[in-house]
């Protein structure tokens, strides 16, 4: 018995009989592009004959296959950003490991929320402010996948961009760190010393931290970028 | 001999399938075929795995086919057997059949103390 393609009406297709919209595009997503055109179109067709007769168990099949098909490629086509992005959290795990255990009795002592607000969102800013939104949008999507493929002058953008983030970063922490020296120096006098200048001179020191710690991230990124660009330059030049 | 081609189960199935299906050979057709002939239900991730390694290999050939709206527009990918995989497929069998001369595996009893009995 072979399988006969489901009938259907002509037009597009009705938005109550789409299968799973996260999951298309998560196996958009992963898929290596010669495979998108006949996987995507292989879970559709059995999907719809399944619906006929129960929506959510063929809701059902298709995550589960959707999830079993990302398992096989995921390897394959996103390998370099997992370690990627695997190299950026264990960095990041490690840092509040050492945090934890150099504090441990107070686990929230590396966490200011004014220190935050003086280094990320200004680092950012001026990132965007010296070079382009645009530029901001394909930092974001080369960080979700950095594939060779693209224009050198796209890669240059990027990698600057991520080097501005990371200079703003680490040079707006030293900024604030002063800010917090001149306030303590201000403020000390021989009665308060003892008691405030340990932890004034702490809180001072994190936005340096901060801003350390996003020129490292930023400094990975932008060696991402180059990396990919070597790699896609050299592509270029054995097909051309 | 080192240069030969060998195929493992899976791969061994699969091009027999796309054998059996001709010229209508594609993921959806091979996968309910292979689920009904051979009781092997696989899913799509693993199906594909094993056909782009067997085009690679050079023993199969794939070219898209004809876009339909109950595959929401998108194209087929047609498989066909190449000589080599036709090859393939026979050193196979011949090994296997080397393999099982003189074996009569349902007479024989499955286990003595120790070991497999003669």
């Amino acid at each position: 018995m072979k399988w006969s393609p489901p009938s259907l009406p002509p037009g597009p297709l009705p938005p109550e009989m789409q299968p799973p919209l996260i999951s298309q595009l998560v196996l958009e997503w992963v898929l290596p592009e010669a495979l998108q055109e006949p996987v995507l179109g292989d879970l559709q067709e059995e999907f719809i004959q399944r619906q006929q007769h129960n929506r959510q168990r063929a809701c059902w099949w298709y995550r589960r296959q959707a999830f079993t098909t990302c398992w096989h490629f995921l390897h394959q086509t996103k390998g370099e950003w997992l370690m990627f992005i695997f190299s950026m959290l264990f960095f990041i795990g490690i840092s509040v490991w050492a945090m934890l255990v150099s504090a441990p009795d107070n686990p929230l002592a590396f966490y200011d929320f004014i220190s935050l607000v003086l280094i990320f969102p200004p680092a950012l800013l001026f990132a965007v402010g010296a070079t382009s939104r645009q530029t901001l949008q394909r930092a974001i999507a080369f960080l979700f996948d950095p594939r060779p493929g693209a224009e050198p002058q796209d890669y240059q953008q990027i990698r600057h961009f991520f080097q501005l983030m990371g200079h703003s970063g680490l040079l707006l922490g030293g900024f604030s760190t002063l800010i917090g020296v001149i306030a303590i120096a201000q403020q000390t006098n021989a009665d308060n010393f003892s008691s405030t200048i340990g932890p004034a001179t702490a809180v001072c020191l994190l936005t340096l931290l901060y801003g350390a710690a996003l020129k490292t991230l930023c400094y990975i990124a932008a060696e991402k970028v180059r990396f990919v660009a070597d790699a896609s330059a050299a592509h270029s030049d054995m097909q051309g | 001999m080192t240069q030969e081609k060998f195929i493992g189960e899976l791969e061994q199935m699969l091009l027999l399938c796309v054998l059996q299906l001709k010229a209508d050979a594609y993921g959806t057709q091979i996968r309910s075929f292979l689920a009904e002939k051979a009781k092997r239900d696989l899913s799509i991730g693993a199906l594909y795995t094993t056909l782009e390694r067997l085009e690679q290999k050079g023993l199969l050939s794939g070219r898209l086919g004809e876009a339909t709206a109950e595959r929401g527009g998108r194209a087929k990918k047609y498989y066909s057997v190449t000589g080599e995989g036709r090859l393939a497929l026979q050193r196979s069998k011949a090994a296997l059949e080397q393999l099982w001369q003189g074996l009569a595996l349902l007479q024989a009893p499955l286990f003595s103390q120790g070991g497999f009995a003669e």
